[in-house]
């Protein structure tokens, strides 16, 4: 690789950073280059077994190398869920558009998947050609527990992110209900739900005059109002 | 041999653009297309795949690698043909993740250019809650398969214990408890 590739992969990034006046939202993406992303993602994607992808994930990216706030993270995770195809890939790309654009996504979604793709074709040619499966299931009994507390783990997190005051307790709580008794299909889920909470948190017109008051007297209005 | 190719392609990039959810909303349709429609394999064979795409590292949707792999390196009455299967397999990975990947792609970038704007605080704050509400969703449904019993329940919620006090790998953990149910569920 390139002496630069060390170096941050896009300076336009420092200047979005700046951006984010709020400390708690400002995360250390200024410091990730494309090489950086290449090898956590490839350690992601030979690591992770047994479900749970999306929550190892967030454990890797977000508390272990603090690229991303919790806040960033679960947001690109409610994109995976609106749109088609797989959540780790999606989150993948996300996490990578937004540490170093368009290549970050490419590279963050080819390291995740190409050593994987290896890895299955041995062992797709190793099943076809010998025709049994050799018997682990008992051991992924275990490890699959241990996938279910890993996302348990990020619904705890998630919750303790997102659940504000009451409407946000109603639309959690309407969101699983929808789901869990409900049976409706994802999407369907998020077009009954995602309109009203969009609604309740619409930009309020006071927000956006904060900015606007202290031109409201310009020279101009003040000739005009006399 | 050509047609598979084509079928490969045609059927993972329609199931690319409605796998809304996530990749395990397409299996039952992916069972259906390999096993009644095209007999690429039997149903036994497939079952057999899912476990594997599950217990193998790295996105359980590689399945679709899987089944192409069987498709066109070990078409029915044939030795196995090598370049047939990576031919296969490059076609079922680029269709099953570039046409979702584009969709997601174009609405990350939209959204990294609307950082700071009073709009980017209101998605975030109305859809997060919705996406708590999904992950306990998702998290009951893997409990339901993964938690069959006192052992399993026990392992389950000792590592979410572990997972959220410590900051130890969930991969070491998993080791741990793969070997222990090796032990206790003989």
């Amino acid at each position: 690789m390139d002496p630069e590739s060390n170096n941050s992969c896009n300076s336009s990034i420092l200047e979005s950073d700046l951006q984010t006046v709020n400390g708690e939202r400002s995360s250390q993406k200024n410091a990730v280059s494309l090489h950086h992303i290449a090898n956590v993602f490839f350690f992601i994607g030979v690591t992770s077994f047994g479900g749970g992808g999306t929550a190892y994930i967030r454990r890797i990216i977000v508390e272990d190398k603090k690229w991303l706030t919790n806040e960033e993270f679960f947001t690109g995770l409610s994109f995976c869920q609106l749109l088609p195809g797989a959540n780790v890939v999606g989150i993948s790309l996300y996490i990578g558009n937004h540490l170093c654009g368009i290549a970050g996504a490419f590279i963050a979604s080819l390291f995740l998947i190409l050593p994987s793709s290896f890895i299955f074709f041995g062992l797709g040619y190793l099943y076809f050609s010998m025709g049994s499966l050799p018997s682990v299931e008992v051991m992924l009994k275990g490890a699959g527990a241990v996938a279910c507390g890993l996302m348990a783990s990020m619904f705890v997190e998630a919750a303790e992110e997102s659940l504000k005051n009451i409407f946000d307790l109603l639309v959690f709580i309407i969101t699983f209900l929808l789901m869990r008794v409900g049976h409706f299909h994802v999407p369907i889920v998020i077009l009954m739900v995602a309109p009203v909470a969009l609604w309740w948190y619409r930009p309020r017109p006071y927000q956006q005059n904060k900015e606007i008051v202290p031109e409201v007297m310009t020279p101009k209005e003040k000739k005009e109002n006399g | 041999m050509d047609d598979t190719y084509l079928e490969i392609a045609k059927l993972f990039s329609a199931l690319s653009l409605s796998a809304f959810g996530g990749g395990n909303t397409v299996l039952p349709s992916m069972h259906m297309a390999a096993v009644s429609q095209y007999h690429w394999m039997s149903n036994q064979q497939f079952l057999d795949l899912f476990s594997i795409s599950k217990a193998a590292p790295g996105p359980s949707t590689l399945i679709v690698e899987l089944i192409a792999l069987k498709a066109t390196g070990f078409p029915q009455g044939s030795h196995f043909l090598f370049l047939s299967a990576v031919i296969g397999a490059v076609i079922s990975i680029l269709a099953m993740f570039v046409p979702s990947s584009i969709l997601l792609l174009i609405v990350s970038s939209f959204w990294e250019k609307i950082l700071g704007s009073p709009w980017q605080r209101t998605i975030e704050k109305a859809l997060m809650p919705m996406t708590t509400g999904l992950i306990l969703a998702s998290t009951w449904i893997v409990a339901k398969t993964a938690i069959s019993g006192w052992v399993t329940g026990i392992i389950g919620v000792i590592s979410l214990v572990i997972i959220l006090r410590t900051k130890i790998n969930p991969i070491l953990i998993m080791l741990v408890a793969a070997l222990l149910s090796r032990i206790l569920l003989k």
